[in-house]
């Protein structure tokens, strides 16, 4: 391991309290909706009705003629948007692909497709007037099945989308927005070398992030133009440079503060409210509110991909891989912003396998244009490499786990992707899998097992830290990633370890767009890593100011003054004829000041304390994760109980391990709910059927067993605390983890997903038959 | 020479798994690699990362690279 990674901590690796705790569970906490201002309006969207139309007109009179009714926007509210390029979740996505998003321009895409918005002086009267604005619309064929969108005469939702990827170009516009395909080695040759070949399809469903708390935010706009939002939001920076996008606000005018958050999950690494508040502020000349419900969150907002994906693998009688071919379309909704990349690219990532293809196709289709969920792609394509490598292994008479050892991948290794792998610690979390209690423990009666491992790649990103130290030696931690699963308790812990000083003397805040440097959001697993990355360099140029501060009150050389456990401490000793003296001992008992001592005397010493570090993060590195599920069917009711279920995940150096786990945990929760309940139902009309909880069904505590966990801290060799980032590869092996196991119960094959009690009564009607 | 290894991606483009580079800097790389390689687009290669010697650099523009540094263009990647 690199040398200089730090191994040796005091204050990183402990389970301090959170500081945003108490006034979370007090109800003090404000999130999106929390905050109200004088004068407010509040805004309500009309949505469209269809699933595919042209808005032939929108007429406001009679919404406007109730008293109270202030403000309209449609999508001419916005500018032309042209074809520049924005990072989405990613891909990079046209802006014209982006603002239609907010707010539609000329056609409705989907059903639920917000088409005009009216802000009034309540929200029951927004809600009244918007029922009272005329739409025309002209009603257009509509596709909302990804198979029936590539079929010739499916209905063409753009007249210029031509697929990216092929070479050469197509000539024709199609809904197929992207294909590209991966390769390496000679997959043909692989196969014909294999004695045992598994090939299946899978199919995951259409999903919901499901975050507790809907999108909400509050815009305001003085007579300068200026804007302020608050809003909840997984990057204030991001609805900084979005909004100002979409709406032509000058970026320098617009100020985001992000509220507390109630989950995200890259479900709220983009905008749709937030343009919307800051045009009818404009507008009004008063500040106005957006919140959506629940419906609204689940009609147009996220969702996540749809996919199918056919698997071929290939093995010798020794279990060694030969060759790996994965084809997986994705479903992106009405405008491409799909992960087809990531699920591309990273399905097999876990084996050494020489001889692999992956391709991926991206449709489009009248849904709500898709968006990130934890490890963007990943888990459609690892849900079915997974599947199928637990089905060779059991063909080959292989115990999965040791089927994996002997394919795992490991430094230096080469992945189809093309970057080969630093440090990694795969192979110990799989060797933590097979010694952990759960995989040595015999099954109920009529139980089954599953196991699967994944891979993701993580994030650096943009990162920005400002500390200033108070004249009582109190470290106020500012960064600009809003908080949603722990980043505040990682940050005050990373300061503490730098200051050596007790974390509850570290005050972390998330500030605006005004106050801190320039962050990207908190997503991709980044947080801890690059944020980190920031306040552990700002904290190091403070500790240099602090000894230097010191070196000038004793009057010696800075490299005689080190700092050691919160304080400077002169290294010399004088020479013997003063350590001899009396007096002497006196002066060196002065050679040593805390950082309390410090911050008091800061104004006669050179002024306030303080840094500001920012960065651009280089250093990120994967992780892989493992799940073991054990799974009992009802074969009356073909309802699944998860008996038992174990995560082990390689997460670099854990800052804060209750929030590892807790990361760890979450994802085995989602991952579980995707597999056996959650998806999203059209009607024939493109309607959706189950937008709320209880026709959506996510699991609850009651419905699962305690998660167990065990971190495995391969340390990031890149990175000054061996930090790797750990929020999203935990959503990638619950869903093969579950099918297996739940396959394995029943007696069935049953690899579309959701396993819900319907399909799997069925399934294990058609295995007794 | 700096060593520029292809994606199977970008080999379709190229008709080379890996070649050898002059361009010590990243904006000197694109300029040589779009004149060996015609397929190739200095537009779609600034949408791509680059790893240099297995370091991920999103933002390559100011880069430079050794005689003897692995490069290989990658998709950005930004997660959720």
């Amino acid at each position: 391991m690199n040398d200089s990674v730090k191994t040796d901590f005091k204050y990183v690796g402990t389970r301090p309290v959170r500081p945003d705790g108490p006034d979370k569970v007090t109800g003090r906490a404000k999130y999106g909706a929390d905050l109200n201002l004088p004068g407010m309006l509040h805004a309500h969207y009309v949505r469209s009705p269809y699933a595919h139309a042209v808005i032939k007109s929108i007429d406001f009179s009679e919404a406007l003629k109730l008293p109270g009714v202030i403000a309209t926007m449609t999508g001419e509210d916005l500018p032309e948007p042209g074809d520049k390029l924005m990072q989405g979740a990613e891909i990079e996505m046209k802006l014209s692909d982006m603002a239609p998003v907010v707010m539609a321009r000329g056609r409705a895409m989907f059903h639920g497709h917000p088409v005009a918005a009216v802000a009034a002086t309540s929200a029951s009267l927004a809600a009244e007037a918007a029922a009272l604005v005329r739409v025309e619309y002209e009603v257009l064929p509509h596709v909302i099945d990804m198979h029936a969108a590539l079929e010739d005469d499916a209905p063409l939702l753009h007249a210029d989308l031509i697929t990216t990827g092929l070479d050469p170009a197509p000539t024709v516009p199609s809904n197929l927005s992207v294909d590209l395909a991966l390769e390496m080695g000679d997959v043909d040759l692989g196969f014909a070398d294999a004695d045992v070949v598994v090939e299946r399809t899978y199919s995951v469903p259409m999903c919901h992030q499901g975050y507790i708390e809907p999108h909400a935010a509050i815009a305001s706009a003085d007579e300068t133009g200026r804007v302020e939002i608050w809003c909840c939001t997984q990057g204030p920076f991001m609805v900084r440079n979005f909004t100002s996008q979409l709406t032509g606000i000058e970026p320098g005018k617009i100020k985001v503060t992000a509220s507390e958050i109630g989950g995200g999950f890259g479900g709220k690494t983009t905008v749709y409210i937030e343009p919307v508040a800051a045009v009818l502020a404009l507008k009004s000349g008063r500040p106005v509110k957006v919140v959506l419900s629940r419906e609204e969150v689940f009609r147009a907002t996220g969702p996540v991909s749809c996919s199918e994906t056919r698997v071929r693998i290939g093995a010798k009688k020794d279990g060694t891989l030969t060759a790996i071919d994965i084809d997986i379309v994705m479903d992106s909704g009405c405008y491409s912003s799909s992960s087809i990349m990531p699920a591309t690219m990273f399905g097999a990532a876990c084996y050494r396998c020489e001889n692999q293809r992956s391709r991926g196709r991206e449709v489009l289709t009248n849904k709500p244009r898709v968006w990130a969920y934890r490890a963007p792609g990943a888990p459609q394509s690892i849900m079915a490499v997974e599947c199928a490598v637990n089905e060779l292994a059991e063909e080959l008479g292989i115990d999965p786990v040791d089927f994996r050892l002997h394919n795992a991948v490991e430094e230096g290794d080469i992945p189809v992707f093309g970057l080969p792998f630093q440090a990694i610690g795969y192979k110990k979390a799989l060797q933590a899998a097979k010694e952990h209690p759960h995989y040595q423990a015999p099954l109920g009666p009529g139980q089954g097992r599953g196991l699967a491992s994944a891979f993701w790649i993580n994030s650096g990103q943009q990162s920005s830290a400002t500390i200033n130290i108070a004249l009582d030696g109190a470290i106020n931690v500012l960064t600009g990633n809003p908080d949603i699963g722990g980043s505040r308790a990682s940050m005050a812990l990373l300061a503490a370890e730098v200051f050596g000083v007790p974390v509850e003397t570290v005050h972390p805040t998330v500030a605006d767009t005004d106050s801190v440097g320039y962050c990207d959001g908190t997503g991709g697993s980044r947080t801890t890593l690059a944020t980190g990355g920031a306040v552990i360099q700002a904290a190091e140029k403070l500790v240099l100011e602090l000894r230097h501060r010191a070196a000038a009150i004793w009057g010696v050389d800075l490299d005689e003054v080190e700092w050691v456990d919160g304080k400077a401490v002169a290294r010399t000793t004088g020479d013997l004829e003063n350590l001899m003296d009396a007096g002497a001992a006196v002066q060196l008992e002065n050679r040593e000041m805390s950082l309390v001592e410090l911050a008091e005397t800061s104004g006669a010493t050179g002024g306030p304390l303080s840094a500001v570090a920012s960065l651009h993060a280089h250093n990120s590195a994967p992780a892989f994760a493992i799940n073991i599920c054990d799974a009992a069917v009802d074969r009356e009711t073909g309802k699944v109980d998860i008996t038992r279920f174990t995560c082990i995940q390689d997460a670099g150096k854990a800052v804060h391990p209750a929030y590892v786990e807790g990361q760890m945990q979450g994802g085995a929760v989602q991952g579980i709910g995707w597999a056996l309940n959650e998806e999203y139902l059209y009607d024939e009309n493109g309607v959706l059927e189950n937008p709320g909880f209880l026709d959506y069904r996510m699991p609850v505590a009651s419905d699962l067993p305690m998660i167990d966990t065990v971190i495995i801290e391969e340390p990031n060799p890149l990175h000054p605390y061996g930090i790797r980032g750990v929020g999203e590869v935990p959503i990638c092996p619950p869903m093969p983890a579950v099918a297996t196991a739940v396959n394995r119960a029943a007696g069935t094959a049953l690899y579309d997903l959701p396993l819900s009690p319907p399909k799997l009564l069925a399934a294990i009607d058609r295995a007794v038959e | 020479m700096a060593r520029v290894i292809f994606t199977s991606e970008l080999e379709r483009l190229t008709g080379e798994s890996e070649v050898t580079v002059a361009a010590e800097a990243y904006r000197d790389l694109l300029v040589e690699l779009c004149a060996r390689f015609p397929k190739l687009r200095q537009d779609a290669l600034r949408k791509q990362a680059l790893a240099i010697d297995g370091i991920v650099i999103q933002e390559p523009l100011l880069e430079t690279f050794d005689a003897d540094s692995e490069l290989i263009f990658f998709a950005k990647i930004a997660g959720g």
